[in-house]
């Protein structure tokens, strides 16, 4: 089990927190973070996403949402990805 | 995976490096450089940082870059060596990105496209830096547009996580498929960015996004991205030698694993102490922190 999850909504052109083109996690660990995307299954798995915006490196902007928002993302993009 | 670099200096110039190419100490050339290989070019500023007439450290640089380097070097090396061992038994794993075909052959049209804009950006920003009163040198010139299959893995990843954007908007969001590096030293560096920017301003390109990282704990440098009239974005890193030559041939590998889908959790968490490392022995520019962030609303 994570120790600790943060969410981040990707938001890029005109997208806000409120309809933003993806979903992204870092899951922290006793021995290590793992970062993961949301998918259009609803399945997390593995991205560089986060790793490259901490480098200046990605071309949307990451911004953290609580985990309230987080699972109400989950549900838009269920019904926007369906 | 792919690298959008090789792993190491080349022997001779690129073919499409900068035709221009002045005497050392020229005005043009000011650390005399130009001339020289890229791995030359390193051990020519080392040495000139190093000179008695240099200015002096900042007394809140807690080491050398160029002394540590050395050491920096050989850890690296072995985390290089521990990853390969890991690799081997990791190779079942799969790194695809579930991306529809359409979507792949839509982003292989747009990567095509980018090449027709490139070489007026080029001249602009060459001629920008040439003209700095600042003593700007470009570094890495010949890799200016990103490797095509580099620039395709790049925007999966960004497709994959984004599934209902235009392969054409992911392509266009990527920051650094046309992307040029601006050296100056420390003591010139904020002068230097200002001026850079406000040359890349007068010959039309707009500014829409500027990342101060010199307070990143894992890397140094600043990131700015601009856009032409026509749309084609681009981007121009600000870096002193030594935190060029950090990302550049230090830490690139630990990052392009960070990236990657095998490192194990233990693995990024030394790959991330490794870059936090090699961070704190580039010194900081004067002033550099006074220089802020910006993003235009709507890129």
């Amino acid at each position: 089990m994570p120790q600790k999850i943060t969410y981040f909504a990707i938001v890029g052109g005109d997208r806000t927190i409120d309809n933003p083109s993806g979903l992204v996690r870092r899951l922290e660990h006793d021995d290590g973070a793992d970062d993961e995307a949301l998918r259009r299954d609803l399945s997390w798995k593995f991205t560089p996403l986060i790793v490259g915006w901490e480098r200046g490196d990605l071309g949307e902007e990451l911004i953290e949402v609580s985990h309230q928002k987080a699972e109400t993302l989950i549900q838009y993009f269920r019904e926007r990805w369906a | 995976m792919a690298l959008d670099r090789p792993a190491e200096p080349p022997d001779n110039p690129a073919p499409d490096r900068p035709a221009a190419t002045p005497a050392p100490d020229t005005p043009s050339d000011p650390w005399g450089v130009a001339h020289l290989t890229r791995a030359q070019a390193f051990e020519s500023l080392r040495a000139k940082t190093a000179a008695p007439d240099s200015a002096p450290p900042l007394a809140d640089q807690p080491r050398d870059y160029w002394n540590e380097l050395p050491r920096l070097r050989e850890e690296g090396a072995r985390l290089a060596d521990q990853w390969a061992e890991q690799q081997r038994y990791e190779s079942g794993e799969s790194s695809e990105y579930e991306v529809t075909s359409e979507q792949r052959t839509e982003a292989l049209r747009e990567i095509a496209k980018i090449a027709d804009t490139e070489p007026r950006i080029s001249d602009a920003v060459q001629t920008a830096t040439t003209h700095s009163d600042h003593g700007g040198q470009m570094f890495g010139f010949e890799y200016r547009r990103k490797g095509g299959d580099r620039l395709m893995e790049k925007a999966l990843a960004a497709m994959e996580a984004q599934p209902d954007i235009p392969a054409a908007d992911i392509i266009s969001r990527v920051p650094d498929a046309i992307r040029y590096t601006v050296c100056f030293e420390s003591s010139r560096y904020v002068d230097g960015y200002y001026d850079i920017k406000q040359r890349l301003e007068s010959s039309g390109f707009e500014l829409y996004y500027s990342k101060n990282s010199w307070t990143n704990p894992e890397y140094k440098g600043i990131n700015t991205r601009w856009a032409t009239s026509e749309g084609q974005r681009f981007e121009v890193q600000f870096h002193t030698p030594e935190s060029f030559h950090a990302k550049h041939e230090v830490t690139h590998h630990a990052y392009e694993r960070l990236r990657g889908p095998l490192a194990t959790r233990a693995e990024r968490a030394e790959l991330h102490e490794f870059q936090r490392k090699v961070s704190s022995c580039i010194p900081s520019p004067e002033r550099v922190t006074g220089i802020p962030d910006y993003k235009k609303e709507g890129f």
